[in-house]
């Protein structure tokens, strides 16, 4: 497979999330990935996109860039947006060994995202926040 | 299966929430998603059965059904059906274990039947196996209700 980059431009809001399923999965089909990857993706746009909305603008809604580099080996999908600093991989993971009653709330997402994806990242560059994630291809 | 739930999304244009109450069905419409909801009391059990993806668009308004619904039925035990869930996010998961959390405090059962395998995956990676047991049929888990 030749290497490749695509991005595009959304609004950061959750009616946005379809667009951008859409956007990932063309590229994702391209890229051969199995029906079981493209669900896994489906939960990691979900859940990434989700954050960006509801954390990332004091003044939503924002934007949020998807960016999509596939080469031999790899799909990876970053998540870009202009908000407040967060890396949402600081966030404490839920113990999912403990009762329900003994559990923080929250953190759940991000804990999907990581199971679902073989590689994340954060990175802060010139005030924005970019989440990478990447997945193993066939 | 990615595909196929982009191509449904686009196909529903609604934008603005609304509930149709007909019988023992629900429709709900949140955001641009759909989430049907069948509900029938069996052996002092609440059987709900959902129909569609369970994520942050349908929520707010899957809580408050199924709570309205538990508390209606003056029953405890909770039975969900989900043959027909195809997805569901850590907001969906949220709650489930809400549910499960109010059911457990009124003495009674959750189950959860007919899992579709990527939603059992789901349910196994965030820990709800732990929690919530899962049966094959509806009559399996009324069995031990």
């Amino acid at each position: 497979m030749t290497e490749s980059m695509v991005e595009r431009v959304f609004v950061a809001k959750v009616e946005s999330i379809p667009l951008v399923a859409e956007f990932v999965t063309e590229q994702a089909e391209q890229a051969g990935l199995t029906a079981k990857r493209l669900m896994q993706l489906a939960l990691v746009i979900e859940e990434a996109v989700i954050n960006i909305c509801n954390y990332a603008y004091e003044v939503p809604p924002g934007e949020v860039t998807v960016r999509i580099h596939t080469d031999a080996g790899r799909f990876v999908m970053e998540f870009e947006d202009g908000g407040v600093p967060f890396d949402p991989l600081t966030v404490a993971e839920p113990d999912i060994k403990l009762s329900l009653e003994e559990r923080e709330a929250g953190g759940l997402g991000i804990f999907l995202i990581r199971r679902m994806t073989d590689e994340v990242h954060y990175r802060r560059v010139n005030g924005r926040n970019i989440l990478s994630v990447a997945i193993n291809t066939p | 299966m990615f595909g196929i739930k982009a191509l449904k999304l686009k196909e529903i244009t609604a934008t603005a929430a609304k509930l149709a109450l007909l019988g023992g069905s629900i429709a709900t419409m949140g955001g641009t998603r759909t989430l049907k909801l069948n509900t029938e009391i069996k052996q002092h059990t609440l059987i709900v059965r959902i129909e569609g993806e369970v994520d942050l668009h349908v929520a707010d308004l899957f809580r408050e059904r199924v709570d309205a619904a538990l508390e209606q039925a003056g029953v405890h035990n909770l039975l969900l059906n989900l043959a027909r869930v195809s997805f569901i996010d850590s907001s969906g998961l949220g709650v489930i274990l809400g549910r499960y959390k109010r059911v457990s405090q009124l003495g009674g059962k959750m189950f959860a039947v007919e899992l579709q395998p990527q939603v059992e995956k789901i349910f196994e990676i965030s820990g709800l196996l732990r929690i919530i047991k899962l049966y094959s049929t509806e009559k399996q888990a009324l069995q031990s209700a």
